[in-house]
């Protein structure tokens, strides 16, 4: 007997009913255990129906933040192309006036070559005029003028240079580059940042060269050196210089690239979400909280490497970065959510060459 | 150009440019007859009353640019040899320049570095044949491309995202893109330059944007250019048996593959722009049972051996890959010696076209008593490669 049924004919005291009211108390048991079974699958499908509804939340809340990162991409690949072409546009600028600063100093350098053998002669003729230690002075110092002035010309010429590397950044563009070479520009773009916070140790090993994007790993590169950079003045605060150290190495089908400090090193509460998008541990002004986020999606995402850290509060932190030598078909980035609104720009491979 | 100097022609618009580079070229006067304009017009009204070898202008001017200049040039002077010195690197200016300047140098460009491109360039010049074959070559853009080849990269181009391996492939089954591929990774059309004579690292390093760019636009050959398919299934098979032999004797078998892979591209060449011409060169080879090469120095007092040469001399491929080039001419003197890039390829030129049945031989054959013992397995590879293109032409 159902327990309410039960309940209210105690109530009623009628513990025994008679005899003929049995067909009755049966059909009334049977109304109430209906009654409870329909509930139970009303309920269950409110169950159901609510969990649908927190899943498809879920989703779209996830679609969401998405679309909210690559919108940031996009704003900040934008944002370093207008940089880049302005960058590439001085490079221009310069370069006219070192090609004939260059060819200027190599003539007089030359030229001097040939006159100095006649000064010396008439040096050592004629003694009016000029006093001699002036004129051995003259000729001392003026091809070593001229030498220090191409070597300045020189190294103008390489940073503009590395400006026009760092600046190069194509959309979609893949080449095989010099990773090395590339850090090198990295490093003489992020050198005045650098320079007062830390002393910069390259340690490059010998590298095949990599199929990739490299505007957009120069890019990576330079948050991880003014990370760096940050790191070490916070922990030594101008009182000293910090290290950073640059490493590279090839292993088997990858190369790897790692950033070390020895600077403040990251809190334990920080070191789950410094991936995150807009998250931050320095004030306002300092940073965006996108240069991580946006060097994990360069790495993993679009070259299908690793990015990855060791830290030790107080005593700094190693970044690295492991590439794989060639983009192959398996690392393209194919999104998780093929079927979601931001994966229809780029649909992948894979799934349509299987499609009948 | 009866001067006893090559003359070459500076034009930028920027005065202290050409001062600095006419201070700069004071060194090398005995070797240089340099003059110096500062717009495009004033240098096509100098070239209208005088002649030079070379022009070397800027790209960015007032009034006529660089690209309208050296247009101008390779259309009323095809003779002369032309290079950009500019500042600026624009991709799809680039990818025009590809097929109309021979050279691209960067600013800012070391004299010495601008003395020795067009010293490569030039020097060939005095002793080549008919200056009529020698502007043919000079004035050429691009050149022709395999048309199913063409459609494969094309097809490989359109696939997101590019792949550089397939391209890679692509560009090893024609010569006409090899000698490309070479000029433009050898030369700062797209970012600085590197001279590369392996031929898929010059792929990879040019990347898959700027090869679109360049090659992207290239013509097809006829369908009617049967005896150019021949000669692109001999370079293959020659480029095959050169990289045996360079694996053999320990010579780099990356620029053996390119030196094999470019030997037939002069005539190539000479057989889609000299047409009739050649097929009559062609004809009397056969009937005296000469080589094409030796009726070709009779006739144009060059042969296509010195054309591919003189091309890549012109494009700054590799100086090992052209003085490997030139030597495979009659003119030059016999080395047989596979442990140096001239004399292999001579080497597996021979043995190929030993192992080919066609009676038309293009390179003059060579003593088989002359080659060293290794040689018999060397021509296996020839016959099997012979065979391969038979089977699959």
């Amino acid at each position: 007997v159902h327990k309410l049924l039960e309940r209210q004919l105690k109530k009623l005291g009628l513990e025994a009913t008679p005899p003929r009211f049995d067909k009755f108390v049966d059909a009334v048991d049977a109304a109430y255990q209906q009654a409870d079974r329909d509930r139970q699958m009303v309920e269950r499908s409110l169950e159901l129906a609510s969990s649908e509804l927190f899943e498809r939340n879920q989703q779209l809340r996830e679609d969401i933040e998405r679309r909210k990162r690559l919108e940031i991409e996009l704003a900040q690949a934008e944002k370093l192309r207008a940089v880049g072409q302005l960058a590439s546009g001085i490079a221009h600028e310069l370069n006219t006036p070192i090609q004939y600063v260059g060819d200027n100093t190599s003539f007089l350098k030359h030229a001097f070559g040939v006159l100095l053998p006649l000064i010396q002669q008439t040096i050592a003729q004629s003694n009016g005029g000029v006093p001699r230690k002036d004129l051995d002075f003259l000729c001392a110092q003026i091809p070593e003028a001229i030498e220090a002035t191409l070597e300045g010309c020189n190294r103008v010429a390489e940073i503009v240079g590395a400006m026009k590397m760092f600046a190069h950044s194509d959309r979609n563009e893949h080449a095989a580059a010099d990773i090395n070479r590339a850090l090198t520009a990295t490093l003489a773009v992020a050198r005045n940042h650098l320079k007062y916070v830390a002393e910069v140790t390259l340690d490059l090993g010998q590298l095949p060269d990599v199929e990739c994007n490299i505007g957009e790993l120069n890019q990576v590169f330079l948050n991880l050196l003014v990370n760096a950079g940050d790191a070490v003045q916070d922990k030594h605060q101008g009182a000293a210089l910090g290290r950073v150290c640059v490493t590279t190495r090839h292993d088997g089908e990858r190369v790897v690239i790692e950033v070390s400090d020895d600077g403040c090193g990251i809190p334990e509460a920080a070191r789950g979400h410094i991936f995150e998008p807009f998250f931050t541990t320095k004030e306002v002004g300092r940073g965006s909280g996108q240069g991580l986020a946006i060097s994990r999606s360069i790495v993993v995402d679009k070259h299908g490497g690793a990015l990855s850290f060791v830290t030790t509060l107080g005593q700094g932190t190693t970044f690295r970065i492991e590439l794989p030598l060639k983009r192959s078909s398996t690392s393209l980035p194919v999104p998780a959510a093929a079927a979601g609104p931001v994966a229809t720009r780029r649909p992948p491979e894979r799934v349509s060459l299987e499609a009948p | 150009m009866s001067a006893s100097v090559p003359r070459v022609l500076f034009v930028d618009d920027e005065p202290r440019v050409l001062s600095g580079l006419k201070m700069g070229f004071w060194r090398f006067r005995d070797e240089w007859e340099a003059e110096f304009e500062d717009s495009g017009a004033k240098a096509l009204e100098r070239l209208a009353t005088e002649s030079f070898d070379a022009i070397v202008s800027d790209m960015r001017m007032p009034g006529m640019d660089g690209e309208a200049l050296l247009r101008r040039v390779q259309k009323e002077y095809p003779d002369m040899v032309r290079v950009v010195l500019s500042g600026q690197t624009d991709r799809d200016v680039a990818a025009r320049m590809v097929h109309i300047a021979h050279q691209f140098l960067a600013k800012p460009c070391d004299v010495t570095v601008i003395c020795e491109r067009l010293r490569q360039a030039v020097s060939p010049r005095p002793e080549f044949g008919h200056p009529s074959v020698r502007a043919l070559v000079s004035g050429l853009g691009q050149l022709q491309v395999i048309a199913s080849v063409k459609d494969s990269l094309a097809a490989a181009f359109e696939r997101e995202p590019v792949a550089l391996d397939p391209v890679a492939e692509l560009v090893l089954q024609d010569s006409a893109l090899c000698a490309k591929v070479l000029q433009i990774a050898g030369s700062a059309f797209f970012g600085p330059p590197r001279q590369l004579g392996a031929l898929s690292a010059a792929v990879r390093a040019l990347g898959t944007d700027s090869l679109r760019a360049a090659l992207g636009s290239a013509e097809s050959l006829p369908a009617s250019a049967a005896e150019q398919l021949r000669l692109q299934a001999m370079a293959s098979a020659i480029a095959a048996v050169s990289h045996c032999i360079a694996v053999d004797v320990g010579v780099d078998p990356s620029l053996a593959l390119a030196a094999g892979l470019l030997s037939t591209l002069g005539a190539r060449i000479l057989c889609t722009y000299l047409g009739d011409r050649h097929v009559e060169v062609r004809q009397q080879a056969l009937q005296r049972g000469a080589s094409v090469q030796a009726v070709e120095l009779e006739r144009f007092g060059t042969t296509h051996s010195e054309v591919g040469a003189y091309l890549a001399g012109l494009w700054g491929l590799d100086a090992v890959l052209v003085t490997a080039l030139a030597a495979q001419s009659p003119r030059r003197s016999e080395d047989l010696d596979p442990g140096r890039l001239p004399g292999l390829l001579r080497v597996a030129c021979a043995l190929v076209e030993d192992a080919s049945d066609a009676p038309l031989r293009y390179f003059s054959p060579v003593d088989a008593g002359a080659l060293p013992p290794a040689s018999q397995e060397w021509r296996a590879i020839a016959e099997s490669a012979a065979a391969a293109s038979r089977r699959d032409p």
